[in-house]
């Protein structure tokens, strides 16, 4: 059912009493605009509308019965003759949240633009990207779609639709806010009525609808061309407008292309860390959210649609197909990615993979540097003496046997993680405090062949440029220095060396 | 019915004191109410002043007040003469058993009419405040307007009243009861904004938030009344199109606005900044874990007087973060500088003891470190004891360009030992 909501614009003398109010015009909305957010559950609607007013107080009504519009964010603007048209007041009837009164002082009579704003509930958008790598996985050809859900029990015809990438702030939710019912004990908002009470308002309400859709234009000629998405930056968001005017149907998602680009430059990095079990290489893709570039390296000339690095990525599902040389297609894997900004990369994962593997031996462990308390216990009328290790050193071994089964040059990085805070001995040199007593994990690989990153406190990293049919080894060290485990029962004692 | 009644009893009743209340005579002529004002900047209560015109006869008159559903306050009920051909005084207030109503009775050296006002607190009325900006497209200001929501659920229909609903001055025309009326309280045009990129780690961990930060004192279009607390809803004006007539504004965000004193601050967290990027890291300090705690040297007095030092080690915790910054905010598609703000949480007696900006350039196995000058891009704010703001300009920053930066805070714990002392040979 097409539902509208009903403006009604009662206008009377400044010191009429209430009940001498006339009806004397119904304005239609001029044009509509829906402004749609991802992050949350909130749509701006513009609705534009022609009044006409006459000199002294007139009143407006608005009424918005069965629908998920917020009654706090009605704004009511005057677009034209602001000088001579004031809005005096917003007034809610008792006992009702579904319906307001709009109090406006003109020193004119004639038509006046007005805008009404509101946000409302049940509209929302989300982005979902099919890329398409080629045999190489070197090029990829990336398509970007943008879907809008419509749940809001409302049509909005001939709309201009916006979409806003970018996580706003809401302190209360749009769909609470227009559930509310009105505050005071009189208030009652539509789902606390009894049935008959409802019926009265849904019946007011389709009339009110029947007389505004008389006057409503006919909805655009479905367009020929799929609609162009434009987009523009705005504070920290990114606002991209679909061109020309959309039907947004109720239930009836709609998608639309945002993005369609050839030969996006990609690659394929394999990554293992102890963050996620540190068994198996996952896999990832690797793209830039940059401009093409050419042969010769210089930006080139595309149409927006066709580019990247013009407008972030916002957060969606990915899909990723493998394109064989005789066209058939493979599903390489699907998931979520994180919004993207200009000029930054995007790591959309895979899945595991396990043409790479990795076997992780403790080659050899050991305690040395024991510092012991030492007690007796009474057990049975018998003395037995006990140690407690206060101080130690725990040293392991590990080799870490790699293996790439792929037929091309493999990235692949790993992460492992320390249960103590890292001394590192990597690329950069033995440190100063190596033979420090200090308590920690003092890591001795500076035997690898890479770079070591040191990524925080636990965390350190390696990197291997994998030739195809090479086994790589890597041995490093660990030795645990343990310092003050067992309780100190008496710190008087002097403690001294088993 | 719910309405305040109020009635002149004319003549001269001297024995009115002795009348119980329930043989009171009621006369049926109502003076009407000529001006009412109801007063709701108090916060927790209402006060409603109306003044009416009564008939006196030359003596003593009894003037009747009484109400029904109504949550007046009965002890909190003034009566003043305003205007009076002659003096005319209150001799008593007098409050009948078990009813909602009260008489004066009044002595009038003329008889005519006068104006009285009666004042009193009412119940069950309240106002709030919400904001509306309408931010510039350059971010660098914005229009404020306040907004006062009144609602009466009192009982009473106020008929043509002004509304003082805490800030602005608002006039209203009609009040009926059950209704609530939302007017434009004030209005500031052109208010400054601060823009900030904030990153902290105990509200979110892997995101930058950005705030406005408004000023309210006159040297920033504001300042004319401590701002209630209040929902700011803020929108922006969009780059004008061809299509429009009007510009178009779109939704920034919304935010609670604290209660704001003059020449206070106000921060409006509006969304969150994706194209900057902080991360942040726990790392070892300098020089390794010995220096996670310092040792101090202390004269030591024995008990012999000779003089002698120690070495207690106290808990002096020093934390090294690093910080991985990326900045890939543009503007009319150029990269841009933003001012970003990182926040941490200290406590007790503190230092910032260490700073270093590295410059990370490459990737993988290329990747070099270049440390950089920091004194004219990095600034480290002591806000309190508690907190403290690094002030960051960063510049834009690339998939192979980066920026880290280091602090070292050293948090001194003097009181506490960290563990017993270890005796040496």
């Amino acid at each position: 059912m097409r539902r509208y909501l009903p403006i009604v614009v009662l206008l009377m003398l400044a010191t009429a009493a209430f009940a001498s109010v006339d009806l004397v015009t119904l304005p239609t909305r001029e044009s509509t605009q829906l402004t749609i957010y991802n992050s949350e559950d909130i749509t701006m609607v513009r609705e534009n509308r022609l009044l006409t007013v006459k000199p002294g107080i007139n009143r407006i009504q608005f009424s918005w019965a069965n629908t998920l519009i917020d009654p706090t964010s009605i704004d009511f603007r005057i677009l034209d003759h602001v000088d001579k048209v004031d809005l005096l007041d917003t007034t809610f009837p008792s006992g009702r949240n579904d319906a307001l009164q709009w109090n406006i002082n003109s020193r004119m009579g004639g038509k006046v633009p007005v805008e009404i704003r509101y946000f409302t509930s049940g509209i929302t958008w989300k982005a979902d990207y099919v890329g398409m790598a080629n045999g190489d996985e070197d090029e990829m050809g990336l398509t970007g779609y943008v879907r809008v859900y419509n749940n809001s029990g409302e049509l909005y015809d001939n709309a201009q639709v916006r979409l806003v990438v970018g996580t706003i702030n809401l302190v209360e939710k749009i769909a609470d806010l227009a559930r509310r019912p009105a505050p005071g004990k009189g208030g009652r908002g539509y789902a606390d009525r009894p049935e008959e009470e409802r019926e009265v308002m849904r019946r007011d309400f389709s009339k009110a609808v029947a007389l505004s859709c008389e006057a409503m234009p006919a909805t655009s000629a479905p367009a020929k061309r799929p609609p162009k998405v434009v987009k523009q930056g705005l504070s920290e968001y990114f606002l991209f407008t679909i061109a020309g005017r959309q039907d947004i149907k109720n239930k009836e998602p709609k998608r639309l292309v945002a993005l369609n680009v050839d030969g996006v430059p990609l690659k394929a990095i394999y990554k293992l860390s102890d963050r996620t079990g540190g068994r198996q290489f996952t896999k990832y893709f690797r793209f830039k959210n940059k401009k093409l570039l050419d042969r010769r390296g210089k930006e080139q000339d595309l149409p927006d649609m066709k580019n990247l690095g013009l407008s972030p990525l916002p957060d969606g599902m990915v899909r990723l197909f493998s394109e064989y040389a005789n066209k058939d297609l493979a599903y390489v894997g699907g998931t979520t990615t994180k919004y993207v900004p200009i000029g930054d990369r995007v790591e959309v994962s895979v899945g595991a993979d396990t043409d790479i593997t990795m076997i992780r031996r403790v080659k050899d462990q050991g305690i040395s540097n024991v510092i012991a308390r030492q007690y007796k216990r009474r057990i049975n009328d018998e003395f037995v003496m006990y140690y407690d290790l206060l101080d130690y050193d725990e040293t392991f071994v590990y080799e870490e046997e790699i293996v790439s089964g792929k037929p091309m040059d493999v990235e692949a990085e790993i992460e492992r993680r320390f249960d103590a805070n890292v001394i590192l001995w990597g690329s950069e040199g033995k440190p100063k405090d190596w033979d420090s007593d200090e308590a920690g994990a003092y890591v001795d690989l500076h035997e690898v062949e890479s770079r070591i990153e040191k990524v925080d406190q636990n965390h350190v990293k390696y990197f291997l440029d994998m030739k195809p049919g090479r086994k790589w080894t890597v041995t490093y060290k660990v030795t645990y220095k343990r310092r003050k485990v067992g309780p100190e029962l008496n710190p008087e004692k002097r403690r001294e060396r088993l | 019915m719910k309405r305040i009644v109020i009635t002149g009893l004319v003549g001269a009743l001297v024995g009115m004191l002795s009348i119980p209340a329930q043989a009171r005579i009621k006369l049926t002529t109502l003076p009407e109410r000529e001006t009412v004002r109801v007063d709701i900047k108090n916060g927790r209560f209402t006060l409603v002043e109306e003044e009416r015109t009564v008939n006196l006869q030359q003596g003593r008159n009894q003037v009747d007040f009484s109400w029904a559903n109504i949550g007046i306050d009965k002890d909190s009920i003034v009566f003043r003469v305003i205007k009076a051909d002659g003096d005319v005084n209150v001799l008593n207030t007098n409050y009948p058993n078990n009813e909602n109503a009260l008489y004066w009775t009044v002595s009038a050296a003329n008889a005519g009419p006068a104006v009285i006002r009666i004042s009193y607190l009412i119940g069950n009325m309240s106002a709030s405040a919400s904001y509306q900006g309408i931010v510039e497209n350059d971010e660098k200001s914005l229009l404020l307007q306040t907004y006062m929501t009144v609602q009466n659920t009192s009982g009473e229909d106020f008929g043509k009243c002004t509304v003082q609903p805490g800030v602005g001055k608002t006039t209203v025309r009609y009040f009926k009861n059950g209704e609530r009326k939302r007017m434009l309280a004030s209005k500031f045009t052109a208010v400054p904004i601060e823009k900030r990129f904030v990153f902290d780690p105990t509200v979110d961990q892997k995101r930058t938030r950005m705030y406005y930060r408004l000023l309210n004192d006159k040297e920033n279009n504001m300042g004319e009344f401590p701002l209630p607390r209040g929902k700011v809803r803020l929108f922006i004006k969009e780059p004008k199109s061809d299509d429009d007539s009007v510009r178009s504004q779109a939704f920034l965000g919304e935010d609670w606005g604290a209660y704001t004193p003059l020449f206070a601050k106000l921060d409006l967290y509006v969304g969150v900044a994706q194209d900057v990027k902080v991360e942040r890291f726990t790392m070892q300090p300098k020089g390794g874990p010995r220096k996670v705690v310092d040792e101090l040297t202390c004269p030591r007095i024995l008990m012999n007087g000779e003089r002698t030092v120690t070495h207690p080690r106290f808990r002096h915790q020093r934390t090294r973060f690093r910080y991985r910054l990326q900045n890939f905010k543009t503007a009319n598609g150029e990269p841009i500088p933003v001012p970003l703000t990182i926040q941490e949480h200290v406590d007790g007696e503190w230092i910032i003891e260490n700073v270093e900006m590295k410059e990370i350039l490459g990737e993988r196995n290329d990747v070099t470190e270049k440390v950089i000058p920091h004194d004219k891009m990095f600034l480290a704010k002591r806000i309190d004891v508690n907190n403290v703001e690094f002030e960051i300009d960063l510049p834009p920053t690339t998939i192979k360009k980066k920026y880290d930066l280091f602090v070292t805070i050293l948090r001194k714990h003097r009181r506490h030992n960290v563990e017993p002392i270890v005796y040496k040979d």
